[in-house]
């Protein structure tokens, strides 16, 4: 059952958004790729309001720690957006084009549904996880080795990000699709659904900021850890609770 | 006999509320737009919440008894293979050459839903559900946009399909070329069930007198017939309104 969900996903979701997606991508290996930039700016010598007692060099690598794992997240959100749209993509053109109907009608258990799109926006995750991963791990080892203590933590705040946005997608889908409508605000427009996925990963980046200041690098990862192993259990959860919360008439009936 | 004791709607709105038997065969659902047929047919699938009995012969029917055809159903940027293949896989279709043979589907597999003409679009639609091999059927105007040539093969294959094929229609001669039972709703409620023989009403004749045609309607049709004929009017057809009336 999972391996059709698997195909029509990746299918629908780039025939729909195909330039979305690109665009999404893209993002993501420019954030990745500068921290190539940015990483060697950070010099001993340029770092101000060294608390007492710390050295310069310690003050250095724990900087350059810092900006590793806000980039890191930075990224990650470009990975997180990509595969979010890949599976919400494909299940609002599902929506519009009857294909819930037909499934339903035809004796497919929305449980099967729901496993079925769980599985294909992970994969999307996992894939674009990896690879975002790959550009940042190759960045730090060849630029920053003295940072690649972080990447633990990075790697694991990395993958809260992505995996809730896939899990929160598929759960925003299958119960609230009429959240894919644009809403319009004081100066943006954007689409709630997606602007909700990203939620968890952009509040990972911003909880990062307080410790720019005080080069207080075990708080950054005790941060980071303790929040990315909150959201991964919130997504375990909603996980769960998808097949069981979603909402059958409005898959339905939000095709016409 | 298959009992039908739905009660179906919206948000929280009751848009159908029917308590019916079917016998065996084909059956055909009529009634004006807006009278609930496509919502009783989803609801009898199973493919929206309701609160539903179905029962065969008073065993409850399962999801995997039914096969049900929607509008739609394909994405237009996906090829018409692709889209076959995901719900044969999903769905467990049993004849698939059968329904590809009979819609004459193997030029179209290659094309992509989106390019093709809306009768085409239905062929494949038809081929999902016609590949499943199912004890009832619910087919929702599976004729609409079909071309001479393959509405006779759906509506010659109806009897064939299953024990049971519910279909509904806006074409009178449709419910005369194939169904034994009628079911009529008017306003989400039951107007009729029973054989389209069953209807008595009003009833359309067609003379001529030299160049000049006529079209009378009436409920007394043979004191019609003899007054024409006693006026000059040759009778060319006569047949029952019932069913359109049905239909409005």
């Amino acid at each position: 059952m999972m391996r059709p969900f698997l195909r029509r996903v990746w299918r629908s979701g780039r025939s729909y958004y195909g330039a979305n997606l690109a665009v999404n991508g893209a993002l993501a290996v420019i954030i990745a790729l500068s921290a190539a930039f940015l990483i060697p700016l950070i010099r001993p010598e340029n770092i101000r309001g060294i608390p007492p007692g710390m050295s310069p060099q310690l003050a250095y690598e724990r900087a350059v720690a810092v900006v590793v794992l806000t980039l890191s997240l930075a990224s990650s959100i470009g990975a997180s957006a990509t595969a979010a749209m890949v599976a919400g993509g494909s299940i609002q053109a599902d929506i519009r084009n009857g294909v819930y109907e037909m499934l339903l009608g035809n004796g497919v258990e929305l449980a099967q549904i729901a496993r079925g799109l769980l599985a294909a926006s992970l994969s999307a995750a996992a894939a674009l996880y990896l690879a975002a991963l790959a550009a940042i791990g190759a960045v730090v080892a060849l630029e920053a080795p003295a940072a690649m203590p972080v990447m633990p933590a990075a790697a694991l705040a990395m993958l809260a990000s992505v995996v809730s946005g896939a899990v929160l997608i598929v759960f925003i889908g299958l119960t609230k699709p009429e959240l894919f409508k644009m809403a319009t605000g004081v100066g943006a427009t954007k689409n709630v659904a997606y602007t909700i996925s990203l939620a968890p990963g952009v509040a990972l980046l911003f909880s990062m900021l307080p410790f720019f200041g005080g080069l207080d690098l075990g708080g950054a990862v005790a941060v980071a850890v303790a929040l990315s192993s909150a959201a991964l259990a919130l997504s375990a959860v909603l996980a769960v609770a998808t097949p069981r919360v979603a909402n059958r008439e409005k898959l339905v009936s939000q095709a016409e | 006999m298959l009992a039908l004791d739905v009660s179906a709607g919206y948000r929280g709105r009751t848009v159908v509320e029917v308590s019916a038997s079917v016998p065996p065969g084909v059956t055909a659902l009529v009634g004006p737009n807006g009278s609930g047929k496509t919502t009783l047919l989803r609801a009898v699938a199973g493919a929206i919440p309701a609160r539903r009995r179905v029962e065969v012969d008073g065993r409850p029917l399962g999801p995997r008894d039914v096969a049900y055809l929607p509008h739609g159903g394909l994405d237009p940027n996906a090829r018409v293979g692709d889209e076959l293949e995901f719900y044969w896989e999903v769905l467990g279709a049993e004849r698939r050459d059968y329904a590809v043979d009979l819609l004459d589907l193997k030029e179209l597999m290659g094309r992509k839903v989106g390019e093709l003409s809306r009768g085409q679009a239905r062929r494949a639609e038809l081929a999902v559900v016609l590949a499943l091999r199912r004890r009832v059927y619910l087919l929702d105007e599976p004729l609409e946009g079909l071309d001479v040539q393959y509405r006779g093969a759906v509506l010659g294959e109806l009897r064939r399909l299953g024990e049971y094929v519910i279909f509904t229609t806006h074409d009178p001669s449709a419910v005369e070329a194939a169904a034994g039972w009628l079911l009529a709703l008017r306003g989400g409620r039951l107007a009729y069930s029973g054989p389209p023989s069953g209807l008595k009403g009003r009833v359309a004749i067609r003379a001529r007198k030299g160049g000049e045609v006529v079209t009378v309607e009436t409920d007394r049709p043979e004191e019609k017939v003899e007054e024409l004929r006693s006026l000059g009017y040759s009778v060319e057809e006569v047949r029952s309104t019932a069913v359109e009336e049905l239909m409005r």
